[in-house]
């Protein structure tokens, strides 16, 4: 059976290391590239927006080191 | 190139505003490996010895190694190679943030910049183009306010910007990446200066691949999840820098827990608390070690300040009694702003101070300044500094020229070292690995280059054989480095420190003590491997960091250094006076006192473990001809 990840994001906590953007970026993608990643932060007060094509796969929220993006619940 | 290398070295002619782009050599890979140690067989390569640093001809190499840009934890250490202003020395400073990354996914592995242009001009680097842009508006602007208007022209990107101080060829100006980390401590900003260079900015859209995509990120998962298991991980997510206070302090005042106390309540984790609005981290980063900071004006509005860490302004409260945090973070932020070394920068203050209140000097010389322990002295004095104005004139052409007026009654007050000041005393923490290198440090003192157990007070010995064999040094060796009655022979061991700090320099990896100790040279092999697709065992990459060392000795000794600049400072053979004892040198296990015989040997040990003439600190023909670098 197939889970699904509901992601939560904290913004106060990013600290822009960009992890999530790598992790994706390179699962999805192939090639370590935040700019094509799926999902965004912004530079100045960060704040972390999924993209439509996101697939909530959880990886970001695994590799957060910082705990601004959480797995919250996971659905079957 | 399968991966981990961009594969493209890009070159600036700032005469001409014309840029080349040349295939990175896989040969000199292997043998460089990259960032650091590729900068210095650049270096070799491009420019010519005897070359004033401020002449056109002393390029500007940055490097970015080959784990930067990927997930590598902590892979965003670039490097700047050139020849530094306060020293005269072929050197490299390195500087983290998002330069490196950005770099990386727009191409390049390094951006050499030679040439000079008549007018101020930044460069503006995206994917395939350069810009070389005006700067006029820029120019005579702080690092903040010029790294902020690139952001707001060219949107997120990696800024490597100078301030006033480096405008104006104050010889130890640094610049600041991304407005926080610092790069280039002995003049890096005054090269730019030179060239009318205000800043380089960079942006990468393309990205970077690794070879074993699948086996890349099992490594990297397994550094992770040890990092996040780590005992002191909470400590560190909380207070980034500042977890590490009190042993900075206890290895500053061993003998004086008074003191530490007092410094402990002024400006301790608790007060940096109060100021703590956030913290940044460089890519791939576990420390976060970069504060943003919330001050308040005098009028009541806040504003943001971006220190490095909060951390470092010890440096400031030992040479300022009863000062408030706020103003101790007013002075950093002034030093950032003007793009100023701190640790050069409080070490003048003092000894003007000290001079003027001996009489030593009086106001003839100060051109009617009076020197004081306080806050509006020391902003005025960074003005004067970073506009090159009345004493502030003499105080930018560095500590020659400072010493050469001020005269006898400031030799003994500082400790010179190749031009530049040091930072560690032996005096007070006893001859550690950090204490040694400053003497043989082709960069002069710096903090970057000596890691060791030494870095914390009383490390037990059995920690000094683990670390290293974790740096890769052979068995015979750490056999080496623990057979003497001093327990550990600093001179040996600061060898494979400086073979470290090329490995992780030169993959692109961060060296803070909070980062490498989880990477050792087998793991830095397997992510090499595993990024590059090049084999490269532990052995070879030792061999790699010895060639670039050795090459950094070489490109140094064309430019007349020898022995006689790898001083041993009298001033450590006379007691210190701190805290009301009187402190004398010893061994960092504080058996005995020190000697000069002692400190000769340990010295002749360095040479010998480095494979170097002992009486002329050379590279030997037998050792050039075993790395395949130059005998002639």
């Amino acid at each position: 059976m197939e889970g699904r990840i509901l992601l939560k994001t904290d913004g106060s906590r990013c600290t822009q290391c960009l992890n999530c953007q790598l992790v994706c970026s390179i699962t999805h993608a192939g090639i370590f590239n935040p700019g094509i990643a799926r999902l965004r932060i912004s530079a100045s007060e960060p704040q972390i927006a999924f993209e439509p094509e996101c697939t909530q796969c959880g990886l970001c929220a695994r590799h957060c080191l910082y705990g601004a993006i959480i797995a919250a619940k996971e659905e079957g | 190139m399968n991966g981990g290398y961009a594969g493209q070295i890009l070159l600036i002619d700032l005469f001409s505003g014309s840029s080349e782009k040349r295939p990175l050599d896989p040969k000199n890979c292997r043998h460089f490996i990259g960032g650091f140690g590729l900068n210095n067989q650049l270096f070799a390569d491009l420019a010519f010895a005897g070359k004033d640093p401020f002449s056109p001809d002393n390029p500007i190499i940055i490097g970015a190694g080959p784990l930067i840009g990927t997930m590598s934890p902590g892979a965003s250490r670039i490097m700047a190679t050139t020849k530094y202003p306060m020293t005269g020395a072929v050197a490299s400073a390195s500087g983290s943030m998002t330069f490196g990354a950005q770099m990386k996914w727009a191409g390049y592995d390094h951006i050499v910049v030679r040439g000079q242009s008549d007018r101020p001009i930044y460069l503006y680097i995206q994917d395939e183009t350069l810009q070389v842009c005006d700067a006029s508006a820029l120019w005579g602007r702080d690092i903040l306010q010029t790294t902020e208007a690139l952001w707001a022209k060219h949107g997120p990107c990696g800024v490597i910007a100078i301030g006033p101080a480096g405008e104006n060829l104050v010889k130890f100006s640094l610049a600041l990446v991304d407005c926080t980390a610092t790069i280039g401590r002995g003049g890096l900003a005054a090269v730019m200066g030179s060239k009318r260079l205000k800043a380089i900015a960079v942006k990468g859209t393309k990205g970077i691949r690794v070879a074993d995509q699948k086996g890349f990120l099992k490594t990297v998962d397994g550094l992770y999840s040890r990092a996040n298991k780590f005992p002191q991980r909470e400590n560190v997510v909380e207070f980034g820098i500042m977890s590490g206070w009190l042993p900075a302090l206890e290895r500053e005042f061993p003998h004086a827990p008074e003191k530490i106390q007092i410094l402990t309540n002024l400006y301790g984790p608790s007060v940096y608390q109060k100021f703590k609005k956030a913290r940044r981290a460089c890519p791939s980063c576990f420390v976060a070690d970069k504060d943003v900071l919330e001050l308040k004006e005098s009028c009541g509005e806040t504003f943001n300040t971006y220190p490095t860490s909060f951390m470092l302004i010890r440096p400031l409260c030992h040479y300022l009694s009863q000062i408030s945090p706020e103003h101790l973070l007013k002075i950093f932020d002034q030093l950032n702003r003007q793009g100023m070394d701190l640790f050069t920068f409080v070490k003048m203050a003092d000894l003007l101070i000290k001079v003027y209140e001996k009489g030593g000097i009086g106001e003839k010389q100060t051109r009617g300044l009076v020197p004081k322990r306080t806050y509006e002295f020391f902003l005025q004095l960074i003005d004067l500094i970073s506009r090159r104005k009345g004493i502030g004139d003499l105080m930018a052409e560095g500590w020659n020229h400072i010493l050469d007026v001020f005269g006898e009654a400031a030799w003994n007050e500082v400790i010179i070292i190749k031009g530049l000041d040091t930072i560690y005393d032996p005096r007070v923490s006893g001859l550690g690995t950090m204490e040694f290198e400053q003497i043989v440090c082709p960069r002069g003192p710096t903090s970057a280059t000596s890691g060791s157990p030494t870095y914390l007070p009383n490390a037990p010995l059995d920690m000094f054989s683990k670390h290293a064999e974790r740096m890769g040094a052979p068995r015979e060796a750490v056999a080496r480095i623990l057979s003497t009655a001093m327990k550990v022979n600093m001179g040996r061991l600061s060898r494979y420190s400086e073979d470290w700090y090329a490995v992780l320099s030169s993959l692109g990896i961060c060296n803070r003590a909070q980062n490498n100790r989880f990477y050792h040279i087998g793991l830095c092999s397997e992510l090499y491997e595993k990024a590059t697709g090049m084999e490269m065992s532990p052995e070879a990459m030792m061999e790699a960091a010895d060639r670039s060392w050795t090459l950094q000795r070489l490109l140094n000794a064309r430019e007349g250094f020898s022995k006689k600049d790898d001083l041993i400072p009298d001033q450590w053979f006379q007691p210190l006076e701190s805290e009301g004892k009187k402190l004398q040198m010893m061994d960092y296990f504080r058996t005995r006192p020190l000697s000069r015989e002692d400190l000769y040997q340990t010295l002749e040990d360095y040479y010998q473990e480095r494979g170097w003439d002992p009486t002329t600190g050379y590279p030997s023909r037998k050792k050039l001809k075993s790395l395949g670098l130059p005998t002639a």
